[in-house]
């Protein structure tokens, strides 16, 4: 299992979409080998929404929420964290449903 | 930036080059009281080189969202190289709180000798012209001091809300002043009131070219508030939405986007109007019952069940 620490990765100046998405370009290439991840979310407070649409968004569009489930473990995250975590998974899954039209 | 002033009433000279905007008495608020306001805002927001005149003589009351308005106008006209003038308030309170807000500090303006005590009720105001984490910060200490709630919950209401509110300024308005955010906690009411105004483009030029069901201000901001719209690419769209969601049974929201105006209120009523006049940017009121704020969140299991 990789581990990795969010406050190695990201500028945590800017806890939006883009720093999201760096997360995820480095996710994406531990699911694409099958390498299971756990990342430790201690010492970076004030991520947005964004930063966890960034993150995840696309990858519960192309994995199956089982899969990412059993693959990706968050640490040391708080529970707003968890809320906001919990709402990008909610709003990503209406648009691989196709509740929501992606743009 | 140009120069600014303060001048004393008997000091006004009519001059062709000079606007002159009075604020009204009480700067609460309300946006319809704004109007003349705005109205002679946006016949000057254009011209250069002129000098400019705000009057708050008679000011005897003002709150987040006037300051900020008064504030914003300000800075705009400084940068565009105008002479920018003031006349202060009358009422030695109303002065007292521009002072302790930081008003004059912000502004630099020549000839005022600044005390600056910082009130335990609210922070200073502030002009981002980027995401400040520092602010953050300390903006969340002041709620859990101010409003008597631990810091974890402050830190989650400043992330869902300021936090999202901030980010749309540098991520989508375009706005050449930044943004200005004020804040007060009004302890007799258990109120906190968070301001934030940008002048830049607004939700309809933002929203408009992708959505062909917007047809006017009102419509960009209703759009605005659902899940899943975004002018940018991937599954986005969850800021307001979820500053909607979080003020659900504790607080209201009030959004004025150019001539639209929509307010959401404490048991989620939703209202809609148009303005008589454009706000050239996004003004948005937050106002929060400190005493329904939830000391704890619901833990949640399992966040793929999302």
């Amino acid at each position: 299992m990789a581990e990795l620490k969010l406050k190695e990765i990201i500028n945590f100046n800017d806890t939006g979409f883009v720093e999201g998405k760096k997360l995820q370009t480095i996710l994406e290439d531990y699911l694409s080998k099958n390498i299971s991840a756990e990342i430790d979310l201690e010492g970076v407070r004030f991520l947005s929404s964004s930063f966890f649409n960034g993150a995840i968004g696309e990858l519960v569009l192309k994995y199956p929420i089982d899969y990412l489930r059993n693959n990706l473990h968050f640490i040391n995250i708080s529970n707003g964290d968890k809320h906001l975590l919990s709402k990008s998974i909610s709003l990503a899954k209406k648009f691989k449903e196709n509740k929501i039209q992606l743009k | 930036m140009a120069a600014l002033f303060f001048i004393g009433v008997n000091m006004i000279e009519n001059n062709s080059n000079e606007i002159q905007i009075i604020f009204p008495q009480q700067c609460g608020e309300n946006i319809d009281k704004y109007m003349t306001v705005l109205d002679l805002f946006n016949k000057s927001k254009d011209l250069s080189p002129i000098t400019i005149k705000f009057n708050c003589y008679n000011v005897n009351f003002i709150t987040p969202f006037g300051l900020n308005l008064l504030s914003a106008m300000m800075y705009h006209h400084s940068i565009n190289s105008n002479k920018v003038l003031i006349i202060l308030p009358f009422k030695k309170e109303v002065k007292k709180y521009l002072t302790d807000m930081g008003f004059f500090e912000a502004f630099n303006l020549s000839g005022i000798n600044v005390v600056c005590n910082q009130r335990s009720t609210s922070v200073k105001l502030i002009r981002l012209d980027n995401i400040n984490m520092s602010y953050l910060d300390e903006i969340s200490s002041w709620i859990s001091y101010s409003s008597n709630i631990n810091i974890k919950e402050a830190e989650h209401l400043v992330k869902i809300n300021l936090r999202e509110l901030i980010y749309n300024i540098f991520d989508h308005s375009q706005s050449k002043i930044g943004g200005y955010i004020c804040a007060q906690h009004y302890p007799r009411s258990s109120e906190l009131q968070l301001s934030i105004i940008d002048f830049g483009i607004g939700f309809y030029a933002t929203l408009n070219p992708f959505y062909d069901n917007i047809k006017n201000h009102v419509d960009a901001i209703l759009m605005a508030v659902e899940e899943g719209i975004t002018s940018k690419n991937g599954t986005r769209g969850s800021g307001l939405p979820n500053i909607v969601g979080y003020l659900y049974n504790i607080g209201e929201i009030e959004i004025i986007s150019n001539n639209g105006f929509w307010k959401s209120d404490i048991n989620g009523k939703v209202e809609t109007r148009f303005l008589s006049q454009q706000l050239n940017g996004v003004l948005i009121n937050l106002k929060i019952n400190t005493r329904l704020i939830p000391n704890e969140l619901e833990p949640i299991k399992d966040v793929w069940d999302g």
